[in-house]
């Protein structure tokens, strides 16, 4: 297995924000984006691991990018150049990756990074949009233009010979338990919805706008929003993510059909009319 | 923390790195053969090894393709952040 460095990840970046790689050393969180690294190696449970298969591929690709994310080694385009260096990941290991439709893409990096979606689940909506090819073998050997002193090479030569971590007992427990949780749920079809309001328009929950605020900002306005849902029967409604991306998970059991349900969103929505909280449903998330 | 030339731009940034012990000693040693301090030469390795990623063309083909193919997903992330 092909692994990205520090390196890899300011090349990526710098390609991706379209900016130049010593603007990217400038802005990155060197200590992050090794955590992130080192968080993605621990899928691997010892050096020079083979990707086994497709499914393979797809979580270890959606580990790096989950790590990635929540590691926040770039605070700006965090996201874009998580998935860019997953596309990449998987590239360097002979997997190509088409990740349509783009809006579906979207909601599985939104609840990946959420924690709302597992790298094991994910897998199940990446696996058949990869593709085998070619295996490059991709090793960054220094070349003589480097113009790299002699002692440094051979540093990184010995930097590149440290084993990798090993996969402590108790976090590879906790692996297999998620995969087991994650095994239950089939992750099928992204379904944004934004309820239409109710004609009547009652007020009804105008002073259960909760701890948040409906008007002082866009964000402020969600997560009133998810306040008034909580306090209209529907108590495990999820916060919105940053940009307004409130997951449903299955576990949740909340039924985005059922009459409470919708009676709840009417009366929020008119209870917020400022926020722009998209509902995505996880269970029927990710078929499209 | 960076520190600014006179133009206003960032002319160093303070990194912490996390090296393994013998890196560390390695690094420590080749500075003081050079007669160089350990920042310099773990700077110039630094640079060296992004620049050898940035030459590397099969690195950058992949990357370029991945970027072109998912160039929508791409716009939609950064919507999505601003």
């Amino acid at each position: 297995m092909t692994r990205l460095d520090v390196a890899d990840l300011v090349v990526i970046a710098a390609r991706t924000m379209g900016v130049s790689t010593e603007s990217v050393l400038a802005q990155m969180d060197v200590d992050a984006a090794q955590d992130a690294l080192a968080e993605a190696r621990l899928f691997v449970q010892g050096p020079g691991k083979a990707i086994r298969g497709r499914a393979d591929a797809a979580k270890a690709g959606l580990v790096l990018i989950r790590a990635l994310l929540w590691h926040r080694p770039f605070p700006e385009h965090g996201q874009q150049v998580a998935v860019a260096a997953g596309l990449q990941f998987l590239s360097l290991n002979g997997w190509r990756a088409d990740l349509n439709p783009a809006s579906t893409a979207v909601v599985v990096v939104e609840a990946l990074g959420s924690g709302h979606l597992t790298p094991d689940a994910a897998a199940v909506w990446l696996s058949p949009r990869l593709t085998r090819v070619r295996r490059l073998a991709l090793v960054h050997v220094p070349r003589p233009s480097f113009g790299l002193p002699r002692p440094v090479p051979a540093a990184r030569v010995r930097a590149r010979r440290v084993p990798a971590r090993r996969v402590p007992a108790r976090r590879a427990l906790a692996s297999v338990l998620l995969a087991i949780a994650a095994s239950g749920v089939t992750l099928l079809a992204a379904a944004c919805s934004r309820g239409p309001f109710m004609a009547d328009g009652s007020a009804a929950g105008a002073s259960v706008a909760g701890q948040h605020q409906a008007t002082a900002s866009p964000r402020s306005a969600d997560l009133a929003y998810a306040d008034c849902m909580r306090s209209h029967g529907i108590p495990d409604f999820p916060y919105p993510s940053a940009s307004g991306v409130a997951i449903v998970a299955p576990a949740a059991g909340i039924d985005l059909s059922s009459v409470q349900f919708r009676t709840a969103e009417t009366t929020c929505r008119q209870v917020t009319p400022t926020a722009t909280v998209r509902i995505v449903d996880a269970s029927t998330a990710l078929s499209r | 923390m960076s520190s600014l030339n006179e133009a206003g731009k960032v002319r160093t940034k303070n990194m912490v790195l996390r090296l393994d012990p013998d890196l560390a000693d390695l690094l420590a040693t080749v500075a003081e053969v050079e007669g160089r301090s350990v920042s310099d030469v773990a700077r110039e390795a630094i640079a060296a090894l992004v620049e050898g990623r940035r030459k590397d063309k099969r690195f950058r083909r992949m990357l370029e393709d991945n970027l072109a193919r998912h160039q929508r997903l791409l716009d939609l992330l950064q919507d999505e952040q601003t």
